[in-house]
């Protein structure tokens, strides 16, 4: 529980002349489940699109595994082999696949040389794609019968919130050791809200560690180990859920509640 | 038992358009031809109201692709044997199986990525002359000429691709139309291989009359069909599986496809490459028919030429490809009466794809997944 999974040091990103990260420093232990809120503009996004690659940072570095590999110099594409997988505040699905076909991106790409054999080969083009059809299959089946009875629909043709169940689907197809989750439950109903909490619970039982950018303080309840809170590209504050909740600066940020902020 | 009833419409839709062209190739009087266009069009528009719904249902979420290159095929070399035999229309028909190969890499490039290559007519070019050089000039086999555009083509894509590729977007066009420049001014140029202005004359065919007393011209085109198939079963095989699937989150949403695993450099250049190749047979093959290849057959205006054509045929679908090619050559042949003014025709037609099928031709772009 107590080896780090991901380390993150000195890490810091502007804009022109805007500090929209840091200098932030930060942990995860493998098996977290670990909460990011805070007001819009705080700088969540940018850390996951620092940590994904999506973004270069000015400095810091970002440590990955008991190897503590440093993935800042490291394209986008190369990260994802190394077991961590994320979605995005504004659902990037590909428009031209099917749900079980988005699913199955998410395994990432063949190496270059059983991707030619491939193109020559029809009985082993068809094992890999039995092979990652099921694979995908397993993903969506975490969700119940909200996916795999729409396995052949168009992805683009779910709901908004199915939309969100797809891509966090694909993000689990490649078998990932972390997750970085960004807004999971938005466009959710209370219901289904705690269902989500029900599955990233079971997931963690399998040994996943989850980094969770959410504003639902009902969904992080019992589910987040910890909570940290940025503002303005700073961590304000650090804890469980309910010293969150009570703490002054935080409040303060959300609600403009200044005197809790004095007091 | 019901899909199979309905993707039959694939073969018999097939054999009807490959019937009407062979009447409309008899045609000589340009009345004759202009109300033969008319019923087509008639024709067309009946064959879309009654089975329309049914061809694209057919056709999703994707075709049995078997389906597709059978029906292909199946009317491919049915063609010579519904007409009378006249060596001059089957020699328009070789050629516009020829051109029908130099659409395939759009297939590819545009289909499957939504790269806008404008120099597509350099690596046609490099495919003709090398494969005529290295037969002609350095005595390798007739038969192999194609295999040698298509490698030394690519070849070159493999060579050009890292510096071309760090463009994106409208850039990586405007790259590739200096390409297609870069190459028109060197085969003008470069006269000692090929030829200059003036280009090379008498290039040899697989003409040779090899099957009883059937006339060249048709040996000729089935040793083109035989290469267009081949090109669009790699086409289906290299957009189809795991493979084709990256490549295609790369046209739909780049970021989650680098966040899924695919290098988007790497992955076009594996299609800059391939498309390069198929160029390259097409240019090979376009030398065998026509036994004539000068520099203008290359240029820039080609180039874009091919890109409208395989636009015309809905980006991406092949078989859209191959009827587009057909079509035009057809307008081509039968409208010499209007001079330079059939032209006009083939800007009607991408008006008329622009304003009102672009949905519908995007819809069916990504229609053909692998077996």
């Amino acid at each position: 529980m107590d080896e780090p999974l991901l380390e993150i040091c000195g890490l810091r990103k502007s804009f022109g002349g805007v500090q929209a990260l840091g200098p932030l420093d930060f942990a995860l232990s493998r098996g977290e489940i670990c909460g990011l809120m805070g007001p819009n503009g705080s700088g969540k996004t940018v850390l996951f699109n620092l940590i994904s690659g999506h973004m270069k940072p000015d400095a810091g570095a970002i440590l990955l595994g008991p190897k503590r590999l440093d993935l800042v110099p490291l394209k986008p594409s190369q990260r994802r082999g190394l077991g961590f997988s994320r979605t995005y505040q504004y659902t990037k699905l590909f428009g031209s696949m099917t749900v079980i076909e988005n699913a199955m991106v998410g395994f990432g790409p063949l190496p270059a040389l059983r991707s030619l054999r491939e193109v020559f080969d029809l009985r082993c083009r068809r094992a890999t794609e039995r092979a990652l059809r099921e694979k995908a299959g397993n993903a969506l089946g975490w969700f119940g019968d909200r996916l795999a009875p729409r396995s052949n629909d168009l992805g683009l043709s779910l709901s908004y919130a199915n939309r969100r169940r797809l891509e966090f689907a694909r993000a689990l197809v490649g078998s990932p050791a972390l997750m970085l989750l960004d807004e999971p439950t938005a466009g959710m109903n209370p219901y289904e809200t705690l269902e989500l909490q029900r599955i990233i619970f079971q997931l963690r039982g399998q040994g996943l560690t989850f980094l969770i950018i959410e504003h639902k303080l009902f969904f992080l309840e019992d589910l987040a180990d910890r909570v940290m809170v940025l503002v303005q590209g700073k961590r304000i504050a650090e804890g469980s859920v309910q010293e969150i909740r009570s703490d002054p600066g935080v409040r303060a940020a959300y609600l403009g509640d200044h005197d809790a902020a004095q007091a | 038992m019901r899909v199979v009833k309905s993707s039959l419409i694939f073969p018999v839709a097939a054999l009807f358009l490959a019937g009407l062209f062979a009447v409309g190739m008899e045609l000589e009087s340009p009345l004759a031809v202009l109300a033969f266009l008319l019923l087509a069009a008639a024709v067309a528009a009946l064959a879309n109201a009654y089975l329309g719904k049914r061809l694209r249902r057919a056709a999703w979420p994707k075709p049995a692709s078997v389906m597709v290159v059978g029906s292909l095929a199946v009317a491919i070399f049915a063609l010579p044997l519904m007409q009378s035999g006249d060596p001059y229309s089957i020699y328009s028909e070789s050629r516009a199986l020829v051109l029908s190969a130099m659409l395939l890499p759009f297939v590819v490039t545009l289909g499957l990525t939504g790269i806008v290559d404008l120099g597509m007519g350099a690596f046609i070019g490099v495919g003709a002359y090398a494969s005529t050089r290295l037969t002609l000039g350095c005595g390798l086999p007739v038969l192999l000429g194609p295999l040698l555009g298509g490698a030394i083509s690519g070849l070159l894509a493999v060579a050009l691709g890292p510096l071309l590729l760090r463009t994106r977007g409208h850039y990586f066009s405007l790259a590739t139309a200096a390409f297609g420049l870069v190459a028109y001014n060197l085969f003008v140029r470069a006269a000692y291989v090929t030829g200059g202005v003036d280009g090379i004359r008498n290039i040899p065919g697989v003409g040779l009359s090899l099957v009883g007393d059937s006339h060249p011209n048709t040996v000729s085109y089935y040793w083109v069909a035989i290469w267009v198939l081949f090109i669009l079963v790699f086409c289906l095989r290299f957009g189809g599986g795991q493979f084709g699937r990256c490549l295609r989150s790369l046209k739909d949403e780049e970021e989650a496809a680098t966040g899924c695993g695919v290098d988007p450099v790497q992955y076009r250049q594996y299609v800059y490459a391939a498309a390069a190749a198929i160029a390259g047979v097409a240019g090979a093959l376009h030398a065998q028919t026509v036994h004539y290849i000068a520099p203008g057959d290359f240029d820039l205006q080609f180039g874009i030429y091919l890109l409208a054509l395989a636009v015309l045929g809905g980006s991406g679908n092949p078989a859209g490809c191959i009827a587009s090619a057909f079509a035009m050559t057809f307008l081509e042949e039968k409208l010499r009466a209007f001079g330079d003014y059939r032209m006009l025709s083939v800007a009607v037609a991408i008006l008329w794809i622009m304003l009102s099928r672009v949905k519908g031709a995007q819809r069916r772009a990504l229609a053909v997944d692998g077996v």
